[in-house]
């Protein structure tokens, strides 16, 4: 049942503790959401799950070993990361080398735009050409950091659908990051809370009734109290 | 891209070429009695030049010295520069060498070389090289130093090996710099044939302009450099339709 499990995890970019001893598992076939003020660790957590970044504390175990990036994992990033000299379609096909994706393309909606390059697309098409890529390496593993947070607002709710639409026809399991609630509990099966500075686990949800003003409340707080909040910031 | 929205190119080069004669005519018309040669003196020499033959035997003694000089730059430069980039520490140990070659005035090799090579075809060749090598090292590194991080690790999330990731992300971001190094080292290689036939064996285009400007033979030592500024736009403009073509995924939108 259990998919990937994280143990004591912990990290450190210089004098910024990003993560410290946070455990979490997440089961096969969930759609876990991790939801956290900005700064909190999410993209450092995601990150490490991916195979991308070593934790300097703790572990991170997919199906019992350490995660091989492209193979247990495919992640969709931030910032779309699509190499600008390539067309969508070479974009995805990076991949999956020597398959036909014309299926992806298709999947996300672009088969028009197969042969644009990345610069010649708006953002939404971006991002779906990210997505495309990521489902194309058929990993067991779904990982997304913010991936419609540039996104306005009814593009983001469309993408939405579709990720939910294309996530229920295979067996993945999803790690999304957000900092949005509304999107965490559009999308969600669970949501973890992260709270800042350390990175710490601070509370696990079920999406159902009265939630929203809960977790919103909640994030207030987080960021109220954060002592790296501009007011302290300045100060330490 | 600028370039795209100011004005077709017919128009720009019709303005270019009208831009030109206004020059000559003005030139023509104001050229100081005997001292400089008029447009019409300067034409009248180029076809005799020209049918004598002496001018074209100039012309590829010039070419022959700058094609394998900037073939040896880029030879030499190209996968020296990617191995600095690629290879962070061989590139920490060299780099400064290489500035440091970059900074001192090539000139002060000249008796050096002439020393090593002599005055012939390999000597002028090595000054041709060695002016046009360095901004072709120089921005090749610094192209591969610039590769972008993110789609770095974007690779390596799609499982990527570092062969995989260096020639599907790194090379290619590299290449319009390359292209730049390639153009910048182009125009230093035809100075540097201009020289190395001025201080070497005195032959080719630059021994023409040394006899003709010594002789004060104005006419033909004007044909001469009509002839290498020539053979610069030619060289300059296709390079940078190479550079346009390198980054043409650039100038979607
Ligand atoms: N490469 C890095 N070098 C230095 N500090 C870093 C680095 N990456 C992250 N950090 C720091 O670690 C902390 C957590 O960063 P992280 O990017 O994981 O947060 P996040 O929750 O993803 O934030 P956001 O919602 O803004 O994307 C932040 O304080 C950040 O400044
Ligand atoms: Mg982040």
């Amino acid at each position: 049942m259990t998919h990937i499990r994280i143990e004591g995890l912990g990290h450190a970019f210089g004098a910024v503790t990003a993560l410290d001893g946070l455990d979490l598992t997440v089961r096969r076939g969930e759609f876990l959401v991790l939801l956290g003020p900005s700064g909190c660790g999410k993209t450092t957590l995601l990150r490490m799950i991916a195979g991308l970044l070593e934790p300097k504390a703790g572990r991170v175990l997919v199906d019992g070993h350490r995660p091989e990036p492209g193979h247990d994992t495919a992640m969709v990033f931030q910032n779309y990361r699509l190499i600008p000299w390539k067309t969508a379609r070479q974009n995805v096909e990076f991949a999956r080398p020597g398959t036909d994706v014309s299926g992806y393309l298709e999947m996300v909606g672009l088969s028009r735009f197969a042969d644009a390059f990345p610069g010649a697309l708006s953002g939404g098409m971006r991002q779906r050409v990210a997505l495309a890529r990521a489902l194309a390496a058929e990993a067991p593993i779904l990982l997304m950091d913010e991936p419609f947070a540039s996104l306005d607002a009814q593009t983001r709710e469309l993408m939405q659908g579709e990720l939910r639409r294309l996530i229920a026809t295979r067996p993945s399991t999803v790690v999304f990051v957000t900092h949005g609630v509304d999107e965490a509990l559009a999308l969600a099966d669970r949501i973890v809370l992260m709270s800042p500075r350390p990175g710490r686990i601070a509370e696990e949800v079920r999406p159902g009734p009265g939630m929203r003003e809960y977790l919103w409340q909640r994030l207030r707080e987080m960021v109220l109290n954060d002592p790296g909040s501009d007011f302290y910031g300045r100060e330490g | 891209m600028p370039r795209r929205t100011c004005g077709n190119r017919a128009m720009i080069w019709a303005l270019r070429l009208g831009l030109m004669a206004g020059v000559v005519l003005l030139w023509e018309w104001w050229a100081p009695g005997g001292l400089l040669p008029t447009p019409g003196q300067v034409w009248h020499a180029g076809i005799g030049l020209a049918a004598e033959g002496r001018l074209w035997r100039a012309v590829g003694d010039s070419l022959s010295i700058y094609v394998a000089g900037m073939a040896s730059a880029a030879l030499v430069g190209i996968p020296l520069g990617l191995a600095m980039g690629s290879f962070r520490l061989f590139g920490r140990v060299v780099d400064v060498f290489v500035f440091a070659l970059a900074a001192t005035p090539r000139v002060a090799f000249i008796p050096l070389i002439i020393v090593l090579l002599g005055l012939g075809f390999q000597a002028k060749t090595f000054i041709v090289f060695l002016g046009a090598v360095m901004p072709v090292v120089l921005n090749t590194y610094a192209g591969v130093l610039a590769a972008d991080r993110d789609l770095i690790e974007m690779a390596r999330s799609t499982g990527a090996g570092r062969g995989r990731i260096w020639r599907h992300v790194v090379l290619p971001g590299a290449l319009p710099f390359l292209a730049t190094g390639l153009r910048l080292g182009a125009t230093i290689g035809l100075i540097n044939t201009v020289v190395a036939e001025l201080y070497t064996a005195v032959r080719g285009l630059g021994g023409l302009l040394a006899i003709y400007g010594n002789t004060f033979r104005m006419a033909e030592y004007f044909v001469i450099v009509a002839m290498l500024a020539t053979i610069g736009v030619i060289v300059t403009e296709a390079m940078r339709a190479v550079e346009a073509h390198l980054s043409r995924w650039r100038e979607e939108r």
